[in-house]
């Protein structure tokens, strides 16, 4: 029996079966045998930190480790391949054209499968030419993982200035946390073409979607991003009074900082301030919606649709697009909050639906979705095909698929 | 929000609190997680202040196996979709009831109050977790 995860701090209850399982899997030798143990913690093994050092330890041996992997999938399928395992393989530091590559290259090119655009993203890091291919492919993929991961190998492996416009042309993509990650890839090569999206993935902090602080998550990604290209005191290019550090060495960190990110924005430091502001100004329907749904899919592209009780429904994680409700939409807006009750159903991997209005809040894996959300998510389809956006209805048809493949 | 009034409100959130007999410290992921830990690293000072205060984190609950509960003990982590890629060991606080009583996953953002505990707790060289908190309340 694997160890709960009772003892965090209480080292001398730990399980020995924990110590044992980390002791001969992760201090072990490099042989075949090896690996497959390594691959079945990497799997198995209940606390997160251990999978991801079995990883760790498969990463490391690289292409070596590749066949064990790979027997693994063939028994047990791809859906249990925990993300762990394949984040940590794509970031491995193996060759563009070796058995791990070619293994994620399948693992990239299957739809059904989870962590596609990690795999994906490690074909991009290796530079690997021969994916080309998908990388164009992945540009135009549902899922904003795969645009991103794409966009990264088109920018490291790309033939010229057509698959570098593929690039350009997502800092304009309809999924607002694509443009301030496309911004960083450019910034990575030393081109400021996508410098005011991540300026505004920065600015973004306080943007949310019903409760969760997506925008804190992107402008954390976008800090760490500029900290790491412009040196860690960038961020005092906002602090309008640098000069009132009283830490000399600071203050001077801070202006030097300021200078290379205004310099290599092309800005002048009163013209990024003023572009700032704008940002701050605009505002969002957060405040209005009384009610949403949010569709996480690895395959078929996240889905986000909220609404207010005043008549309009928004589709988007930054309510980019606003169409009227139908007359009758009340109803279904009360169907929804007649449900009731706060629940996760399933076990949820990686993809999910949540629902949310007053009192009800549900969110359930593929497969897992009771039958009164079943029937409610109907009603909502065929009360989305009445409303003037064009594709609504069928985008949040084709997504319930994957939720109910009896449907 | 001011970008000043952004940059104060981190600082400000950087502080530990004076006393744990008051209202539990707020405490965001931009803060726990704003350093790359590397194992073996000293933490920065204004992570290790925390250790043993009482403290109050919003995220989502979330199990190691992705199962809804009940559950004595849960993952807190900062994004609803594991999609993302693995939470790196200082964007995971590993949660227990303080009481041992179960309680089950939410589908939404929560606050958990509860006692931290800051360090590497290491088996056999790998670092099994960094943040641990040993939780009194959980609000919806």
């Amino acid at each position: 029996m694997i160890p709960t995860l009772r003892p965090f701090t209480r080292p001398p209850t730990r399980s020995l079966l924990s110590i044992t399982l980390a002791a001969t899997c992760l201090v072990g030798g490099a042989g075949a045998q090896d690996f497959d143990k390594d691959v079945r913690v990497a799997i198995d093994h209940k606390r997160l930190a251990v999978r991801r050092a079995a990883a760790t330890k498969l990463a490391q041996a690289g292409d070596a480790a590749t066949a064990a992997v790979r027997a693994a999938i063939e028994d047990r399928g791809r859906d249990a391949m925990p993300l762990a395992l394949i984040d940590t393989l794509a970031r491995a530091n193996t060759p563009a054209d070796g058995p791990l590559a070619d293994l994620l290259s399948e693992l990239a090119a299957d739809q059904e499968f989870y962590w596609r655009a990690q795999s994906l993203d490690g074909l991009a890091a290796r530079s690997r030419t021969a994916s080309l291919p998908q990388f164009r492919r992945a540009v135009q993929d549902p899922s904003h993982l795969m645009r991103v991961a794409g966009a990264r190998g088109l920018l490291n492996t790309g033939d010229g200035a057509t698959d570098r416009q593929r690039v350009l042309d997502l800092l304009t993509d309809e999924d607002p946390r694509v443009p301030p990650r496309i911004g960083i890839l450019l910034l990575e090569q030393g081109d400021r073409s996508g410098a005011e999206a991540v300026l505004k993935g920065l600015l973004g902090f306080e943007r949310r979607f019903l409760d969760d602080p997506w925008g804190a998550r992107e402008a954390q990604r976008a800090e760490k991003a500029l900290r790491r290209i412009f040196g860690e005191r960038f961020d005092a290019l906002f602090l309008t009074e640098a000069e009132q550090l009283e830490d000399t060495e600071a203050r001077e960190a801070a202006n030097a900082a300021a200078a290379r990110l205004t310099a290599h924005l092309g800005l002048e430091r009163r013209a990024l301030e003023t572009t700032i502001q704008a940002n701050e100004s605009a505002s969002d329907p957060t405040a209005r919606t009384v009610g949403g749904l949010d569709i996480r899919s690895c395959r078929n592209g996240d889905l986000f649709l909220s609404w207010t009780d005043a008549g309009e429904i928004f589709v988007g994680l930054d309510f980019r697009e606003q169409t009227a409700a139908p007359d009758s939409f009340d109803e279904v807006s009360a169907a929804l909050r007649g449900l009731g009750d706060r629940a996760v159903h399933g076990r949820v991997v990686c993809d999910f639906l949540r629902v949310r209005e007053g009192e009800t809040d549900r969110k359930a894996a593929p497969g897992a979705i009771p039958e009164e959300l079943q029937t409610w998510l109907k009603r909502l389809a065929v009360e989305l095909e009445t409303t003037d956006r064009d594709g609504l209805s069928a985008a949040l048809r084709s997504r319930l698929v994957q939720f109910d493949p009896g449907d | 929000m001011s970008p000043l009034t952004w940059i104060a409100a981190a600082a400000i959130s950087l502080l530990p609190s004076s006393s744990t007999l008051v209202d539990p410290t707020e405490v965001d992921f931009a803060t726990l997680s704003g350093f790359d830990f590397k194992q073996g690293m000293d933490l920065p000072s204004e992570i290790t202040a925390y250790n043993g205060t009482e403290i109050k984190v919003s995220g989502f609950m979330a199990t190691e196996d992705g199962s809804p509960g009940p559950v004595s003990e849960f993952l807190l982590i900062n994004d609803a979709c594991g999609c993302e890629g693995t939470p790196k060991i200082n964007e995971v606080i590993f949660c227990y009831m303080a009481d041992g009583s179960q309680v089950e996953i939410d589908p939404g953002v929560v606050s958990v109050t509860g006692t931290l505990d800051v360090g590497e707790e290491v088996d056999y060289g790998v670092v099994l977790s960094l943040y641990r908190m040993e939780v009194t309340q959980i609000d919806t």
